[in-house]
């Protein structure tokens, strides 16, 4: 099982702990914790992580203003990011890929399988 | 760490006190031989310094004393007396160093850490925990490249975890060891060194909560596992385990987070009442959006559907401006009453837990016709935390049995049969008696195997080698106590494989992915590890109960790995199967000569190999 490198951006303590566990028991892989967007792109810039999952609606900096950010930075703009969304927002996932983002997964998610959804999307073997 | 120091000079004791006391040692002082001997054999030190000239006994009597008591706490002489004959006398007594005065309190105290070091098998100097590291003899410790800064008793706190890291410590524990006997510190005291270090090791950055709480026991370290991945190391688990661990750590968080559900539920039930008083203020509104909107993306993960759909109404409830007189107003208060109440209960996804937890209890199989026996029976194991079930005949046990196979479910840890030999003994009791007996033999073969209790209602030795034949593996009179009943049946319990840990070491990845396919089926729980660099720190993290090596591994050999494991007194007794391809004498004799307990040649039949496992667990009961 390959090791991976993941960036959670997300101020829901829960949401941390629940994705950081999940992630760890399915596939070993180490979750690293930002709980804003600035705090994010200064851990995204210094880990150089190999995907950002990255929570939509954040107080005073959101996901998309994250994204943009993380987007025009040449540190990070290579680095894949998948939306952390409600339901109701998936709807917007066109809109979401046009901005930079990799895939959408909705809240709530399987944080079971949550490691498999990521692989997944990002075509990585588990 | 605790020194007990007995020396009746009291310039040298104020000296030495004050030094060791900087190097954060608690220390206990005697100044005569009685003295010492009634601290030594009261409490729990880490080291002894005595002198050799004391009033009433003297330090190498009461070396020997100590030593003649089962006292293996490491020991200093420290004396006035040189020479050969003197050290010798000292060292034979049974003392791990002797320093003559006068002496460099230096170099005593660079031998304090080593002795310390050898007692917890630290052959480095530096205590390390993932990318934490203690290094005794500077007093420094470093996470990541940066030093942190701890008070002495923190310090002192971090070592003890550090150095047994297999250890639970209790409050009363952790004040036995790293304060004196002449001081009493209260309970809260020590909790506040603890959260203090807690604290500081968080703001350094560490992940995780290092030191645990055990409910009911005290504290421990926490073990390794998320460090697991950073060295690109197969580990596979069952899938059995992972889910049970998941839910386990989903339950954690669950209750970790209670006191927060429940603020958010208070700040939106004040809502409804600042809505219905007309004084609903801009940052509580704001403040109820939040929660509601918290709510609405945590409980979904926790299984909890309707409860976030309910959350996200009520967000939506209130970012559309209600004011105080809204018709809207009772239904966002119904819907936080109906909040309240699901949230009253845990998630039955998390309740499985507590199914889990009792599932994991052992379950008696019982056949038998006798009611009161049964009753008495059941009732002395239900004390016990024994789960049971009664059935009355063979068939039915057959038929119950491919039941909870075909659901995956649970089967029994031991099955007790109450036989009847005396029945008039006629072909159709003689049928019967054959059914019992076909059925523990099946029992003995089936995957994984159940060990058959036979209650018979004589004692005959007939009828004992019948029961033998067939794989019984206890013949019990039925007038044998209750009590003994179900001892036997506990006894049974320890050779089931079911939930017994096996961790294999082995380079070959191809071969660690058949096992799960040939294990799983006997109820072990296993864990594979590829590479042998992470040997240790999985070790730790597992606790297997059994260990299966390679032999030729890239960087360690499974030989090195067993001579590594027995060195250490908490894994020197685990049993070690060895399995490979190697057949001749001398490899044979290197593998035994390190330590291990059996000897498997590949390429490996699962039956045998399965048998030598659990003969290997029965032997090590």
């Amino acid at each position: 099982m390959s090791n991976k490198h993941i960036l959670l951006i997300d101020d829901e303590e829960t949401i941390q702990e629940v994705v950081q566990l999940g992630i760890a028991i399915e596939a070993g892989w180490e979750v690293e914790i930002a709980s804003s967007g600035s705090q994010g792109i200064e851990l995204a810039e210094n880990q150089q992580p190999d995907v950002i999952l990255l929570d939509v609606m954040m107080p005073e900096m959101d996901g998309i203003d994250t994204l943009s950010q993380l987007k025009n930075n040449d540190k990070t703009s290579a680095i894949p990011v998948i939306f952390l969304t409600a339901k109701a927002q998936a709807e917007e996932k066109n809109q979401f890929q046009s901005l930079g983002v990799v895939d959408v997964i909705t809240k709530p998610f399987n944080s079971m399988t949550l490691a498999s959804q990521i692989a997944k999307i990002l075509e990585w073997k588990l | 760490m605790k020194i007990l120091l007995v020396d009746d000079d009291l310039t040298l004791v104020e000296m030495l006190t004050q030094t060791l006391a900087q190097e954060s040692y608690a220390i206990d002082v005697a100044t005569d031989g009685e003295q010492g001997w009634i601290y030594g054999s009261t409490y729990t030190y880490d080291l002894i310094i005595l002198d050799w000239y004391l009033p009433n006994i003297d330090g190498v009597e009461l070396c020997q004393r100590f030593r003649a008591h089962d006292c293996d706490t490491p020991i200093i002489l420290l004396t006035s007396r040189g020479g050969s004959q003197n050290k010798i006398r000292g060292l034979d007594a049974g003392a791990d160093d002797y320093i003559c005065k006068p002496f460099n309190v230096e170099e005593l105290t660079a031998r304090i850490r080593a002795l310390l070091r050898r007692l917890n098998c630290d052959f480095l100097p530096v205590l390390r925990w993932g990318d934490l590291e203690l290094n005794p003899g500077s007093s420094e410790i470093i996470y990541q490249g940066k030093s942190l800064s701890l008070t002495a008793k923190e310090y002192r706190l971090l070592e003890l975890f550090l150095r047994h890291s297999q250890e639970v410590f209790s409050v009363e524990d952790i004040i036995d060891r790293l304060w004196s006997s002449t001081e009493y510190p209260a309970v809260a005291t020590v909790r506040s060194h603890l959260r203090h270090l807690r604290q500081k090791l968080k703001q350094a950055g560490f992940p995780n909560d290092l030191i645990v709480t055990v409910r009911g026991q005290g504290y421990c370290l926490k073990p390794l596992l998320n460090n697991l991945p950073k060295a690109k190391t197969a580990i596979a688990t069952t899938p059995v385990n992972k889910r049970s661990q998941h839910l386990t750590a989903l339950a954690s968080i669950w209750d970790k987070y209670q006191s927060k559900r429940e603020q958010q539920l208070i700040t939106l039930e004040k809502i409804v009442t600042s809505l219905n008083g007309g004084n609903l203020e801009i940052s509580n509104r704001l403040s109820a959006i939040i929660s509601a909107h918290s709510l609405a993306g945590n409980l979904g993960q926790f299984g909890l559907e309707q409860a976030s759909e309910l959350a996200k109404e009520i967000e939506q409830l209130l970012q559309s401006n209600l004011s105080h007189d809204s018709p809207q107003i009772p239904l966002l208060s119904d819907k936080i009453k109906a909040l309240r109440q699901q949230l009253a209960i845990k998630p039955s996804v998390l309740s499985q837990i507590s199914q889990n937890t009792t599932d994991n209890y052992p379950l008696l199989l019982i056949i038998s016709n006798n009611n009161q026996f049964d009753d008495r029976l059941i009732s002395k194991a239900t004390d016990l935390g024994i789960r049971t079930k009664v059935l009355s005949t063979p068939e039915s046990v057959r038929n119950w049995l491919a039941k909870k196979q075909n659901n995956g479910e649970q089967l029994p840890n031991i099955v007790l049969l109450q036989i009847s030999f005396t029945e008039d003994e006629d072909v159709a009791s003689a049928a019967i008696i054959y059914d019992y007996l076909s059925l523990i033999a099946e029992l003995k073969l089936s995957t994984p195997s159940i060990p058959a209790i036979v209650v018979a209602d004589r004692d005959r030795f007939q009828d004992r080698l019948l029961v033998a034949r067939h794989g019984g593996k206890f013949f019990l009179n039925q007038s044998v106590d209750v009590n003994q009943i179900i001892a036997v049946c506990q006894k049974a319990t320890q050779y089931s494989s079911l939930g017994k840990k096996i961790m294999i070491v082995d380079d070959d990845i191809e071969f660690l992915k058949t096992l799960p396919v040939l294990l799983d089926p006997w109820g072990f729980q296993l864990t594979t590890l590829d590479d042998p660099r992470q040997f240790w720190d999985v070790l730790q993290a597992v606790v297997p109960d059994l260990l299966v090596l390679d032999i030729e591994m890239p960087h360690l050999s499974g030989i090195e790995l067993c001579k590594v494991l027995r060195t250490h007194p908490y894994w020197c007794n685990l049993p070690v199967l060895f399995l490979s391809i190697h057949q001749d004498d001398a490899t044979h004799a290197e593998v035994f000569a390190s330590g291990a307990n059996d000897f498997i040649n590949k390429p490996v039949f699962a039956r045998q190999f399965v048998r030598r496992i659990v003969e290997r667990l029965n032997s090590f009961q």
